[in-house]
């Protein structure tokens, strides 16, 4: 077992546009990648839960040739709107750090 | 990607990229001897502040970079090729656009009494009914402003999508803020009632009687001014891809 903390290399988070934010995790190596990828743990379903949106609204896209994992889900509030927390959307990454993935 | 800059060489930094571009293939190169790019930092970079790092929209089209390969020309270059570009049927282009949304004052105060933090919503409900009835005496009614009130050390981050919840932590920050949509003159007005009634509200068990809250400044209370937000985000679909930007030539 392991926690995403301990053994990914990025785990990010940025807006993609006004409306969306998208969180990036990024492994070392092509191996890393496609044992994760494996544990199915990193999934539309684990986003959906973390961030509180329905799977079906989860972009999700495994990225082999940059060994990250991307996932794209509406932003609470548009940025910089009365309420947003963030208005780049780089610290709702945070949730992800204590996954734990079975490798 | 060249919007931005060296970021997608390694050590990431603030200086330049150099891209050539040729018929089938991209070539980046940082200009700082001191970075080099490498197929993982390039390839990195297209999930930068996109939804998608293999669908990327732009104006006439789409550009699918899932078949992309990145070889490495030396230590410190790298070639892209195997994009594809798939045209649209109309070319477009995005719009994006703000509109006023009000005018912002706000005020930054913490408190580090463990009998308020443990009974904080009550408190700020208190606060909030309190707001609200003596803005309104003044002539502010609740639906011409809003009141926020960011509890930093609780969820100010991430607001209703913090996870962790019921931490009793030894003190808290707060960022009162009120934006109002007529002007600025009746956002500083509601903000210095919700300041002074979270400095004085009372509440049960209180024993810090001469004050609620910590400030940091004094004056406390900051103008920040107009407010915006995003209000067109569109796509136009033209005839012709330069009827937006028109360039107009003069002889001098």
């Amino acid at each position: 077992m392991a926690l995403i903390r301990d053994v990914a290399r990025v785990c990010k988070s940025k807006n993609a546009g006004p409306f969306e934010l998208t969180i990036d995790v990024v492994f070392d190596d092509a191996e890393t990648f496609q044992r994760v990828r494996a544990t199915g743990v990193l999934c539309p379903e684990l986003f959906a839960r973390l961030y509180s949106v329905k799977a079906e609204d989860v972009l999700f896209t495994p990225y082999d040739a940059a060994f990250a994992f991307k996932a794209t889900l509406p932003r609470l509030v548009p940025s910089g709107d009365f309420g947003d927390t963030d208005v780049y959307g780089c610290q709702q990454h945070a949730p992800l750090l204590d996954v734990d993935l079975p490798i | 990607m060249l919007e931005c800059g060296a970021t997608p060489s390694i050590p990431k930094g603030h200086d330049s990229l150099f891209v050539t571009v040729r018929e089938d293939h991209v070539e980046c190169e940082p200009t700082n001897p001191a970075r080099r790019c490498t197929p993982l930092s390039i390839a990195n970079h297209s999930l930068h502040e996109n939804s998608s790092p293999i669908h990327h929209i732009e104006p006439g089209g789409m550009l699918d970079t899932s078949d992309c390969r990145f070889d490495a020309v030396s230590d410190r270059a790298v070639r892209i090729s195997g994009m594809r570009w798939n045209p649209a049927d109309r070319y477009t282009v995005k719009l994006e656009g703000v509109e006023c949304a009000g005018f912002r004052a706000i005020c930054v105060c913490g408190t580090r009494d463990p009998l308020l933090i443990g009974r904080l919503d009550d408190f700020l409900a208190s606060v909030r009914s309190e707001v609200e009835t003596k803005a309104a005496a003044f002539g502010a009614a609740a639906d011409s402003y809003q009141l926020g009130i960011r509890v930093y050390g609780r969820d100010g981050v991430m607001g209703a999508r913090e996870p962790l919840r019921g931490a009793l932590p030894h003190e808290l920050g707060f960022v009162i803020e009120v934006v109002a949509r007529e002007n600025q003159e009746i956002a500083s007005a509601v903000l210095g009632v919700a300041r002074a009634n979270m400095l004085h509200t009372d509440f049960p068990g209180r024993l810090c009687r001469e004050g609620n809250m910590a400030f940091p400044f004094s004056p406390s209370d900051i103008e920040v001014g107009p407010v915006y937000r995003f209000s067109v985000f569109h796509t136009a679909e033209l005839d012709d891809p330069r009827e937006l930007f028109p360039i107009e030539y003069e002889t001098l």
